[in-house]
C-alpha cells in the first residue's frame, strides 16, 4: 500500500502546497523524512495575510489562508522557533498579501534578521497593503525596501505615543514613491513627504491629536474652506505649472491630503 | 481471466451510446476493460493526446484490442473513469500561480473518493500520472484536508507513516537482518564500553 512519502515528489509537494500554513509546520514534525522534503521542496504559501506581533512576553505570528484565520504563540524565549516559522513563510510566500507588523519592542539584530530573508528571496515579496508600527525609520526601512514596488499601493504607518519617527530615507524609496495611499497615526514627523508629484493620483491620511487651539490655527491656515457632501471642511489648491489639484480635508481628527489630476 | 471473457465496464452507465459517439476501450493492468467516452477522455491530457495520435475510425474502437493502461490496476481506473465522465466537458482549470489557489470538492468527488488510503493514494498516483488536471487537485486537496487540526502523532497513523524512533529501529532491524554480524560488534562495543574503555583506540 503506498504512503504518503512513497507518491512522487510533484505530488508530494501539491498535497504540501495545499496543507499550507500553518498545518505545515505539524507536517515537519510527523518525522525526519517528511521534515527534509517540507524544508526541501520550499513550498508555495499563499497567504492572504501575513502579520506578526511582538511584546514584552510573546511573540505572535498571524496569517490569513482561503478566509481562515490562524493564530500561533511563541513565548519570548522561544525566539528561534518563532523565527524559523517567520523565515520559512517569508521565503515560501508566492501570491500578493497584505502584510502588518506590530512591534515596539527592541529586539536587537530583529530586523536586520528579516531583511535579510526577505533580501534573499529570489523574487521580492509581494505586498500590497503594508501596515507597520514601531519606533525607529530603520525598522521601516528594512523591510519596506525589499518589497516589490508598484504592487505596494496602501501604506500604513503607525509610532508610539506620539514620539518623533523621521521619514527622510523612506520618502526616497521606490516602493513609497510608486505607492497610492498612506495613513499615518501616532507620530511626530518633521520630513516634507507629501505629494511631491502632482501628476500622480495620491491620497493621504494622517490622524492627527489637536492640542490648545490647534484645529483653529489649521483653519486660519488654510484660509476660506467649503463643507463637502461628508460633512467634512475642504480646500483645494492647484499646483503651479500643472492642471494637478490638491484636496485637503478635515473631519475630526482625520486630515486628507488628495492630487486629483 | 484472459481478454476475451474480461468482463466490459460500462462507466458511463447513464448515456449509453444512442447517438454516434465514440467510445475508447482501455484496459487496466489487472485485464479489465473500460469504455469511456470521447469527451471524458479530455479530462485526461496523456489519454487525449494518445487517441489523437492513434486516430481511430469507430470501426477501429470497436475491432481493434483494448488500450493498455500497464501500470493502473482496474479498482483504481474504475474510480478514474468515473470521475471523467462526471466530469466530462468542464474547463480544464490552469494554475497560474498569481492568486490563492482554492480548490472545492464537489459531493461527487467527496463520494467518490471516500475510500481507504491506500486507494486514495493510488488514485492520485493515476491522476498524475494520465494527467487529469482537476482530480489531482481535489485528491491532493483531499489528503490535504486530512491533516488539518491534527497533531504530528495523529497525522502518523492517517499518512501511515513510521516516527523518527520507529524508522530507526526499522532501518537497524533491517541492518541487522543483512548482517547479523552487525549485532556482536555493536555488544562487542558496549561490552568494553562498560569495561571502562576507550579500547579501541
Amino acid at each position: 500500500m503506498p504512503t504518503l512519502l512513497e507518491m512522487p515528489p510533484e505530488i508530494m509537494k501539491e498535497i504540501v502546497d495545499f496543507v499550507g500554513c500553518p498545518g505545515i509546520f505539524t507536517l515537519r514534525n510527523v518525522c525526519h523524512n517528511l521534515r527534509n522534503f517540507v524544508d526541501n521542496i520550499r513550498p508555495s504559501f499563499r497567504l492572504q495575510k501575513l502579520g506578526y506581533y511582538i511584546s514584552s512576553e510573546s511573540l505572535f505570528i498571524l496569517c490569513d489562508q482561503n478566509d481562515k484565520k490562524y493564530k500561533r504563540k511563541f513565548d519570548i524565549s522561544d525566539q528561534d522557533k518563532f523565527f524559523k516559522m517567520l523565515e520559512m513563510i517569508l521565503k515560501c510566500q508566492k501570491s500578493t498579501l497584505t502584510f502588518s507588523i506590530d512591534d515596539t519592542s527592541q529586539m536587537p539584530g530583529f530586523y536586520e534578521k528579516v531583511n535579510g530573508i526577505l533580501e534573499s528571496r529570489p523574487s521580492p515579496l509581494k505586498v500590497h497593503k503594508l501596515s507597520i508600527r514601531c519606533l525607529y525609520q530603520y525598522q521601516i526601512h528594512s523591510i519596506l525596501s525589499t518589497l516589490e514596488s508598484g504592487t505596494l499601493e496602501k501604506i500604513k504607518f503607525s509610532g508610539r505615543d506620539m514620539e518623533t519617527l523621521e521619514l527622510n530615507e523612506i520618502v526616497g524609496l521606490e516602493q513609497w514613491k510608486q505607492a497610492k495611499s498612506f495613513d499615518m497615526y501616532s507620530f511626530i514627523m518633521s520630513s516634507p513627504i507629501f505629494l511631491t508629484r502632482p501628476d500622480t493620483k495620491r491620497l493621504f491620511n494622517i490622524y492627527v491629536e489637536w492640542r490648545w487651539d490647534g484645529e483653529r490655527q489649521w483653519h486660519e491656515t488654510l484660509g476660506p474652506f467649503r463643507i463637502s457632501n461628508n460633512y467634512s471642511y475642504e480646500w483645494r489648491f492647484w499646483f503651479p505649472n500643472s492642471t494637478g489639484t490638491l484636496r485637503v480635508a478635515h473631519r475630526g481628527n482625520q486630515i486628507t491630503f488628495e492630487t486629483l489630476n | 481471466m484472459s481478454v476475451e471473457n474480461a468482463p466490459v465496464v460500462d462507466v458511463d452507465e447513464a448515456a449509453i451510446p444512442v447517438e454516434k459517439k465514440m467510445y475508447y476501450r482501455f484496459e487496466s493492468n489487472d485485464k479489465k476493460e473500460f469504455r469511456v467516452s470521447e469527451l471524458a477522455i479530455q479530462q485526461s491530457e496523456t489519454l487525449n493526446r494518445l487517441v489523437e495520435a492513434m486516430g481511430y475510425t469507430s470501426e477501429d474502437v470497436e475491432n481493434k484490442p483494448a488500450i493498455a493502461i500497464e501500470n493502473i490496476d482496474g479498482k483504481t481506473l474504475k474510480l478514474v473513469f468515473q470521475w471523467c465522465e462526471h466530469h466530462k466537458g468542464e474547463a480544464i482549470p490552469v494554475d497560474d500561480g498569481s492568486v490563492p489557489k482554492i480548490v472545492e470538492i464537489p459531493e461527487f468527488d467527496a463520494k467518490l473518493m471516500d475510500i481507504d488510503n491506500g486507494l486514495l493514494f493510488k488514485l492520485i498516483w493515476a491522476a498524475d500520472y494520465l494527467n487529469i488536471v482537476q482530480l489531482l487537485n481535489v485528491s491532493c486537496k483531499k489528503v490535504a484536508n486530512m491533516a488539518q487540526g491534527k497533531t504530528p502523532a495523529q497525522l502518523r497513523r492517517v499518512y501511515l507513516l513510521p516516527s523518527d524512533e520507529e524508522d530507526e529501529a526499522a532501518k537497524r532491524a533491517a541492518q541487522e537482518a543483512q548482517d547479523p554480524r552487525a549485532r556482536e560488534v555493536e555488544e562487542e562495543f558496549e561490552e568494553r564500553k562498560r569495561q571502562g574503555g576507550n579500547s579501541f583506540f
